[in-house]
């Protein structure tokens, strides 16, 4: 059995810098070297290394079909995410995983597909985006409606690529900030009482969240009271954590662990669940 | 069921020739308190009816285990421990701890490398306490304070002698060339009966409908209950810098403490006392046993003779099931 503790080594390519409004959330592309490579589902996680520092745990945010390299979009707030803001690109650092469940994308496929994000919140849904937007995966599922929020238009991750997501056939999104800006054409409003004026059709839609804890409660309100039933309403949850694994004993609500019972959960799951997190 | 006798003045020159290729590790006086010791010498060992301070789970996931060395050039060490140890003199409460840390680190999809190897190279003796200690209540639990199966060997204290119940092929290697006895005669060598303080509901009722504020308020989060308890195991991982290498070290940590669960961000999902004491008490009494089948509580009574404030698990738990009754 091997270690689970141990990591692989990765250089960081290029760093991608995401927000305008302050330079808090960045991007870094990482390439194993030595040969290491991570084979990985939406969803899932890695525990990223600085040594000398410390470890922290972090969603993919890349495609799981693109084996040349993989992406975090990392918010600095810590002392971890502070060091790694400080590195440049052809820096090392030690990355293990995958760990974690996964976004059922089996069970997914044949419905429609709604995805509410609220700012970083977009970072562990995309790449379950760019997995259904893959030419060999787009057909499998229905129209895909994204609700994509933020504080300001200086907040949004990945905004150059949202008219490229819009040209994806059966592919609408849907911007929104929370107060007017000047020149800013798009929604303004909290994402729970737009998504009350969407088209959705209830029977047949999957719903996937994720952002901060008072949306996540809105929005899931809205979706149950609009009629998606629980079991269909995807979230994916962050803890504080050590190993990743199931042993330190620090990301558990109730008994289940997010680190290998999560971090994606339904709303059916967490009903069920002490609302410790 | 294969029984041994050993006479007493036996024991001392067989840890004496098994030193040379063991880390011997067994009651050890410190001050006022019996601790578990790697043993120097082998008058050192203590073999009464005393409790140890501390359950010897440091041996099998140590308060500090450097894990790995990141070097000055780039490359990565695992930090490998070889060792072999015997656990000498390990009680009921204890081996039963073990067993259920063995259960945690080492079932599902992932298995703690370092404990495993660990406990591959470690042969556990059992040995039974004659007498209840104040505060212990491992009958309540369910175990046979004079008895375990959770070892390789076991002693009982019989006069001048000790009668050893010899259960796997590392007791049979260390205790096989004793005189064997009929098991008939030996000792009564039944295993714990059914556990009176188990705590019997469901996982919202409890963690909603008890009044944990009122119940953890005297509690003043110190943690000690946590680190003298033979089967809390969570941890955190330090990075220590030293001469340009970073050597990662795995370090016993606790629910007790506000940091143990608070974000980056500052939020904290166990922010208060009530919270944690709650996680606590329901980790060892419900979650490890949804997740493995085991109470993570063995009775040893070590929370309560430690606790500054006189907090006492056996009544709180005692008090829940009454409270939902």
């Amino acid at each position: 059995m091997s270690n689970p503790y141990l990591p692989q080594k990765a250089e960081l390519v290029e760093v991608i810098q995401e927000t305008s409004s302050d330079l808090d959330i960045k991007t870094y592309r990482l390439k194993f070297t030595d040969g290491g490579k991570m084979d990985f589902m939406p969803g899932q996680f890695v525990e990223l290394s600085i040594p000398g520092v410390g470890e922290a745990p972090f969603g993919f945010a890349s495609s799981p079909l693109n084996k040349e390299y993989i992406e975090l979009s990392i918010k600095r707030v810590g002392l971890v995410t502070e060091a790694l803001h400080s590195l440049k690109a052809g820096s090392k650092v030690w990355i293990r995983g995958p760990f974690g469940n996964t976004f059922p994308v089996k069970e997914m496929e044949g419905s429609k597909i709604l995805v509410i994000a609220g700012g970083l919140g977009l970072a562990p849904l995309r790449p379950l985006l760019l997995y259904m937007f893959d030419e060999q995966n787009r057909s499998k599922y229905g129209d895909i409606q994204m609700l994509l929020a933020a504080r300001g238009s200086g907040d949004f991750i990945y905004r150059r690529e949202f008219e490229e997501w819009r040209k994806i056939d059966r592919t609408s999104v849907t911007c929104t900030i929370d107060r007017p800006e000047e020149g800013w054409d798009e929604r303004v409003g909290f994402p729970h009482v737009l998504v009350s004026e969407m088209d959705i059709d209830t029977a047949n839609t999957y719903a996937v969240l994720c952002g901060p804890p008072i949306m996540i409660k809105f929005v899931s309100g809205k979706l149950v009271e609009l009629g998606i039933p629980k079991e269909k309403i995807l979230t994916t949850l962050e803890m504080r954590m050590t190993c990743g694994v199931g042993k330190c004993g620090k990301c558990n609500i109730g008994h289940q662990y997010v680190c290998i019972d999560g971090p994606v959960f339904s709303m059916a799951q967490l009903s069920q669940m002490p609302g410790e997190y | 069921m294969k029984h041994v006798v050993v006479p007493k003045d036996s024991i001392k020159d067989l840890l004496e020739s098994l030193m040379t290729d063991y880390k011997i590790v067994a009651p050890v006086r410190e001050g006022q308190t019996l601790v578990y010791k790697a043993v120097n010498q082998v008058d050192e060992v203590i073999l009464n009816d005393e409790a140890a301070y501390k359950s010897p789970k440091e041996f099998l996931f140590p308060q500090t285990e450097q894990m790995m060395v990141f070097s000055k050039d780039g490359d990565i060490r695992i930090t490998e421990d070889d060792t072999k140890t015997i656990l000498f003199g390990v009680r009921s409460c204890d081996l039963e701890a073990l067993k259920i840390m063995t259960a945690v680190f080492t079932q599902g999809k992932f298995i703690d490398t370092y404990f495993e190897k660990k406990l591959k190279n470690t042969v556990l003796i059992g040995f039974g306490c004659q007498s209840e200690k104040k505060g212990c209540f491992c009958g309540d639990r369910g175990l046979n304070k004079g008895y375990s199966e959770a070892c390789d060997a076991f002693l009982t204290d019989n006069g001048d002698q000790y009668i050893v119940q010899i259960i796997t092929e590392k007791g049979e290697l260390l205790f096989g060339g004793f005189a064997q006895i009929d098991s008939q005669k030996a000792v009564s060598c039944e295993s714990g009966g059914q556990a009176l303080l188990e705590i019997n509901s469901d996982e919202s009722t409890l963690f909603n409908n008890v009044d944990w504020g009122r119940i953890s308020e005297k509690c003043m989060g110190c943690g000690t209950c946590t680190y003298i308890c033979p089967t809390c195991h969570c941890f955190v991982f330090k990075d220590v810098v030293e001469k340009g290498e970073a050597i990662r070290y795995k370090c016993w940590d606790s629910c007790m403490y506000p940091k143990f669960t608070m974000h980056a961000s500052g939020h904290n999902p166990r922010a208060s006392k009530k919270e944690r004491y709650r996680q606590r008490i329901l980790h060892k009494y419900l979650y490890v046993k949804q997740n493995f089948g085991y109470t993570a509580c063995t009775g040893c009574g070590r929370c309560i003779r430690s606790c500054p404030v006189g907090m006492n698990i056996k009544s709180v738990v005692t008090e829940i099931m009454e409270g939902l009754k």
